[in-house]
């Protein structure tokens, strides 16, 4: 039987159990308020970085077409009247604005990624059957040999969706083992939530320590012609856009297991 | 200080000594802090002493008992709620050896506006560890409470604690821990 005392002390931690209730619904509230403040002006944040980027590139394309030029009508026409170490100062330059205009490029590329989303009910099989149709001629040449399994339908952006296998099978027929026929296999595998996809090669691989550097603008572990280093930065952004993520499994040996989520409540 | 440590010193006088010395601590305690502490919340410094001032003046022992006690409660308090930090070292002098480099950094993490106290560490020989602690709180009898609370923790490896005279300096207080295990 509750004694007086007993039953004034169990009253006593009732109230202080729906006092501290009450702070605790307070500092939620609180805080989630914050969050919601603290993620509008990342969005603001983002927003101008983007334009930033989009606008620095933008404007530097004009120069660097001046420049592209006057450089043509130097080897154009005055090519003779240059000593040979002059041709070779000239053929750096070109080099150098080539490069140039190819960063440049991948910036503007880069900004332009989900600027215009639509979101629409996509077949995946669809989607790797014309990447492989823009890809017709490397495939020819290679080779390749690709596996795909079947993939879903899902609510995604389509431009996106494309360029980001485009880049992944790309990536696994150019970083292919020299003297080997390409292997490519694509699967995909419906989670909870949402879809995880794969792109699996059996090329040279990444090393493990570059597994999150891969994925950072103008970061690339070869020099290999044609790439300045973004095609997995527009990948990990089209993941990220998706509610998703990409990743290189670090338990798969055989060469380069790409992984990537979309949300399935896009 | 971060209100983990009200309320494990509230729990500490519950489980100790039961509600109605806790309710007679906490009517005698004039504190600062109107509301109930809660894990999230950061509070005067101010009201926890008042707390252990005033549960030594109830059961009659010294303020210096009463942080003793307790730091040795939340050594053990800490230990289910963290064993991350206990289980990956076998003896205690690598669990003390990690609390300033290791353990403080990931609390720094949870809790950025924390203030804590350091414990450099040298190892004069194989068997001796020397902590010296500072800490602008000047608290360092409950830091040997909590030195108390590792040796309890890691009985098996068992070390005596030697306290230097504690002195102050630019605000700071200062205390050598020496700890001697035994081979």
């Amino acid at each position: 039987m509750l004694t007086e005392t007993n039953t004034k002390l169990l009253q006593r931690r009732l109230d202080d159990a729906e006092r501290k209730i009450r702070v605790l619904e307070d500092m939620i509230e609180n805080s989630s308020r914050e969050l919601y403040i603290a993620n509008q002006d990342l969005k603001h944040k983002n927003k101008d970085l983007e334009q930033i980027i989009y606008v620095v590139s933008h404007d530097l394309q004009e120069p660097l077409t001046t420049l592209y030029a006057f450089l043509g009508r130097l080897a154009e026409k005055h090519h003779q009247e240059l000593s040979s170490q002059g041709q070779e100062y000239l053929d750096y330059a070109n080099i150098s604005a080539e490069r140039m205009k190819a960063l440049i490029k991948g910036l503007l590329d880069h900004s332009r990624i989900g600027a215009k989303r639509i979101v629409e009910t996509i077949d995946f099989n669809q989607v790797v059957k014309d990447v492989m149709l823009d890809l017709d001629s490397i495939i020819q040449e290679s080779k390749v040999k690709i596996t795909i399994e079947n993939l879903p339908k899902l609510q995604a952006y389509s431009i996106e969706s494309r360029l980001l296998f485009q880049n992944l099978i790309h990536n696994a027929i150019k970083f292919a083992k020299p003297g080997h026929i390409p292997i490519i296999r694509i699967g995909a595998e419906e989670m909870q939530t949402h879809v995880s996809f794969y792109v699996e090669d059996e090329g040279i691989g990444i090393e493990e320590d570059h597994h999150e550097k891969v994925f950072k603008i103008f970061q690339q572990l070869s020099r290999k012609p044609g790439g300045v280093g973004i095609g997995l930065a527009h990948c990990k952004k089209i993941a990220l856009m998706h509610e998703g993520d990409l990743w290189i499994d670090n338990t798969y040996t055989e060469g380069c297991r790409f992984c990537f989520t979309f949300s399935k409540g896009l | 200080m971060k209100g983990m440590i009200f309320i494990l010193v509230q729990d500490f006088i519950k489980e100790t000594f039961g509600d109605e010395i806790y309710y007679e601590i906490m009517d005698r305690s004039k504190l600062q802090t109107k509301d109930p502490f809660v894990y999230p919340g950061t509070y005067p410094d101010e009201d926890l002493i008042e707390m252990v001032v005033k549960a030594a003046e109830v059961l009659k022992i010294s303020v210096d008992d009463a942080l003793l006690a307790f730091g040795a409660y939340f050594i053990g308090a800490m230990h289910p709620r963290h064993p991350e930090f206990f289980d990956k070292f076998d003896h205690p002098k690598d669990f003390l050896k990690s609390v300033d480099g290791v353990i403080h950094m990931e609390v720094r993490k949870l809790m950025k506006d924390t203030l804590l106290p350091s414990f450099k560490h040298h190892e004069p020989n194989e068997n001796t560890l020397v902590l010296s602690y500072h800490s602008e709180r000047k608290l360092h009898m409950l830091a040997h409470g909590i030195l108390n609370g590792v040796a309890e923790q890691y009985k098996q490896h068992p070390f005596t604690i030697d306290r230097s005279k504690p002195y102050e300096k630019d605000g700071k207080e200062f205390v050598d821990f020496t700890l001697v295990f035994e081979s």
